[in-house]
Order: structure tokens, then C-alpha cells, then sequence
């Protein structure tokens, strides 16, 4: 086991915003106690930073699209916990882009929007896919 | 040292605007297909509008005006001896004075009226919808540098503070729709939301000046501007003199007109002086107070 150093703050805080953002995307969390309690909407702050950053790095090739590429590259640079930390946060990048904003949407609409947003989650889908598939391809 | 921070900051902010355009365009994107869903128009002639003007912001503020932002703000940071670290244990209190210093740079882009000229493009869309981002305002790095620069002369990092700087309007991209309703009481209180934002942007006079935060409230809180949208006033959107024009051109000289004319009529340097810099609304104006504003809807349903 590699010790504890400052990257395994960031780890424990990508893990717990990820968290956040699986309870936020997954409607069956929505009344559970236990993850209002460790998925708290307060951690997902940190991703106003890392979400849009992540991204811009994966459409630079900085980072790779593939979680588990981009643990191995961050980890030979910066160790294990930064690999880590790593891994989460573009696996987090990739929820966002894929799937949770449209679920957001659909959970808190207004009443007469309601039947509009339901289509939104296939966008959502199709416009995160699509962007993937076109960052992957511009850099492997 | 400091020159590769430079270019550290205007390498991040390439990253990271990169990053949060995607963002923005899938707003974009959805406002056009949920339009279509709800059997509206996809793009009408106020969003076209808010297509046009967005390259006004991006190529003005990201390849002139950030240019001199950064310039600028690391000309201060230079000057001063004094240096405040970025480490994990400072990131909560570079998000709160990066917090405190958008909560100002906007509330004076709104009470300063030379600077509300500008800004004002930005709140003169009359539909609140995802769109309404994209009204960008060419002149918002000037008193962005008048707010941050005070900051970074405090040993407050550049790089920190301008990514702090671009997150909340970026945040706010979330924000700009009437389709989402409130979420849980605290985070109302606490965050920028839908409908706390959709307050920021009417007109009525119970919601003006309100809600200048970009990603929290706690600013507004301290300083008494928060408002929570009420059941009983409806929001009106757009400015209190309506632009009543989709035309960019029209819509990019709207309150620069007013404040031109009413500089060029005032009848002394004093009374000038006071339109430039004093609250919108309360200064001097050459047809007289009032003229050509909208009927105060808010007032009539609060009563």
C-alpha cells in the first residue's frame, strides 16, 4: 500500500464529489438518507474547477479519455495517489458529460416542462458520446 | 519565475474556457431541442441575437482584453511583497475572496453606470434560457481588473484568482434557464440556482440589484443583497428601458447611447461626472427621469 500523501486528500475529495454526482444521476439515490449524507450536493464544488478543466485537457490529448490511461500517465508523473485522483475525476468529467446534467434537469423541472425534458437524457447521451468518440480519435 | 506563471495563467484559462465552451454549446444544443419539443420556434430572433454577440466577449476578452488582465494583474502582484500561498489548506480562502471579488466586480458592473452600459447587454434578453449566456459584454475585463487587481496586490496568486474569476460564469451557464424550479431551501440560500439567478435578471423593482454572486450567496448575504424569488412576483426580464430590437448593433449600443446623451446634456462637469459613475437610474437624464421605462410590474403584484 502506497502511504498517504497529499494527493490522497484530492483523491478522497474526487471520490466523494463523484459520489455526489452518481446520487445526483442515479434517480434511486434521490430519497436515500445514507447518500444524502455522504453525497452531499456541497462536494460537488470542487467539479466547477475540475469538470470544465479535465475536459479542456482531454480536447488538448493532455489527458487520455480512458480513465485507466489516465491513472497510468498521472501516476508515472506524480505517483500513486495523483493516478488515483486522476482515474475518478476524468471517470466524474465523463459523467457530467455524458449523463447527469440532463438528470438534474429532469429532477428538479418546473411541472410544464417536465415532458419536454424527458427526451434530454438521449441528447445528453448522444452530445457526450459524440464528443468521446471525436477526442479519441483525434489522439490515439 | 513570474513570467512562467504567465503563461502558466493564459495557458489554464485556454484549458479551462476550452473545456467549459463544451459545456455551454450542450446548453446551446438543448435549448434548441427542448424549444422544438415544446412546439416553439428553435432559435428565435432574441436567441439569434445571443448566438451573434457571443463572439463579441470570447474575441475581445480572451484575445485582447484577458491579455491585459493577466498583464495587468501581475504587474500588481509584482509590486507587492506581500504573497499568499497557494496550498491545499489556502484553496478555501482563495474560493472566498475570489467569491468576494466577482461579488463586486458585478455588483459595480450594475451600480456604476458607465460600467452597467456595458453590462447591461448581457441583462437586455427578454427570455431567460440558456442562450442568454452567450449575450456577451466586450468591456467586462475592465472592471473585472478594477475588483481583482486590489487582490492581487494583496499577494492573492493571478492564476488562482482569474480560474476563480472565468468558474462562476462558467457555473453559471447551469443557471440561465426557467425550465429547472428551486432546489432544497439551502442550497438556494447558499448557491447561485435557476431561480435565485432568475431574479439577478429581472426587472422588476423588488428584484433589481439582487443576487450578485457568481457561484455562492454568502457575499450577497453580508452585504444585503440577496433576494429569493417570491410566488407572488413574477420575474420580469430584461432592463427597465427595453431595447425592444433583436438587431446586435442596437442591442451592443443600447445604454451607451443613453449615457452619451445624457453626458453631452448635463449641465455641468459635476452632473457629468455623476452619469458616468453614479447609480443607473439615478442620475441625471436628459428627457427627465423615468421616460421610455417600463411600467413597474413587480410593485403591482407585491401589492
Amino acid at each position: 500500500m502506497t502511504p498517504p500523501d497529499a494527493w490522497t486528500i484530492a483523491a478522497v475529495i474526487a471520490f466523494l464529489a463523484l459520489l455526489a454526482s452518481l446520487r445526483l444521476s442515479v434517480p434511486a439515490l434521490e430519497g436515500s438518507r445514507l447518500a444524502g449524507f455522504i453525497a452531499h450536493p456541497a462536494l460537488l464544488l470542487p467539479l466547477v474547477l475540475a469538470v470544465p478543466m479535465t475536459v479542456g485537457l482531454m480536447m488538448t490529448g493532455a489527458v487520455p479519455v480512458a480513465p485507466l490511461s489516465a491513472r497510468d500517465m498521472v501516476r508515472a508523473d506524480y505517483g500513486y495517489w495523483a493516478g488515483i485522483a486522476a482515474l475518478i475525476t476524468v471517470a466524474t468529467a465523463e459523467l457530467w458529460l455524458l449523463w447527469t446534467p440532463s438528470m438534474v434537469a429532469r429532477r428538479f423541472a418546473r411541472p410544464e416542462s417536465r415532458e419536454a425534458l424527458k427526451g434530454l437524457p438521449i441528447l445528453n447521451l448522444a452530445f457526450g458520446a459524440g464528443f468521446l468518440a471525436l477526442v479519441w480519435n483525434a489522439w490515439s | 519565475m513570474e513570467g512562467d506563471l504567465a503563461t502558466t495563467v493564459a495557458k489554464a484559462i485556454t484549458i479551462y474556457g476550452t473545456g467549459a465552451g463544451i459545456f455551454l454549446l450542450f446548453f446551446v444544443i438543448s435549448e434548441i431541442f427542448l424549444r422544438w419539443r415544446e412546439g416553439k420556434r428553435p432559435l428565435g430572433g432574441e436567441g439569434l441575437a445571443n448566438i451573434v454577440l457571443f463572439p463579441f466577449g470570447p474575441l475581445l476578452e480572451a484575445v485582447i482584453l484577458n491579455g491585459l488582465l493577466i498583464a495587468g494583474m501581475f504587474m500588481l502582484y509584482n509590486i507587492t511583497p506581500l504573497r499568499v500561498p497557494v496550498e491545499l489548506w489556502t484553496l478555501p480562502i482563495y474560493f472566498l475572496v475570489g467569491e468576494f471579488g466577482y461579488y463586486w466586480f458585478h455588483r459595480i458592473g450594475h451600480e456604476v453606470r458607465i460600467l452597467w452600459a456595458d453590462h447591461s447587454i448581457h441583462h437586455s434578453a427578454e427570455i431567460y434560457d440558456f442562450t442568454v449566456n452567450l449575450r456577451h459584454t466586450p468591456f467586462s475585463t475592465v472592471y473585472r481588473f478594477i475588483a481583482w487587481g486590489p487582490l492581487a496586490l494583496l499577494g492573492f496568486n493571478p492564476l488562482v484568482l482569474v480560474l476563480i474569476a472565468m468558474s462562476a460564469p462558467a457555473f453559471q451557464s447551469l443557471c440561465h434557464t426557467e425550465r429547472v424550479g428551486r432546489f432544497a431551501p439551502w442550497f438556494e440560500w447558499l448557491f447561485c440556482t435557476p431561480s435565485n439567478h432568475a431574479v439577478h435578471h429581472a426587472s422588476n423593482p423588488l428584484y433589481i440589484d439582487r443576487n450578485y454572486g457568481g457561484l455562492l450567496n454568502i457575499w450577497d448575504h453580508v452585504f444585503g443583497t440577496y433576494q429569493r424569488l417570491e410566488d407572488h412576483t413574477p420575474p420580469v426580464y430584461g432592463l427597465t428601458r427595453p431595447v425592444n430590437s433583436n438587431n446586435p448593433g442596437t442591442i451592443l449600443l443600447h445604454e451607451f447611447r443613453y449615457l452619451a446623451r445624457d453626458f453631452r446634456a448635463a449641465p455641468d462637469w459635476r452632473t457629468r461626472l455623476n452619469v458616468l459613475f453614479g447609480k443607473p437610474g439615478k442620475t441625471f437624464e436628459a428627457d427627465g427621469p423615468g421616460k421610455g421605462m417600463r411600467p413597474a410590474a413587480g410593485l403591482e403584484a407585491a401589492e
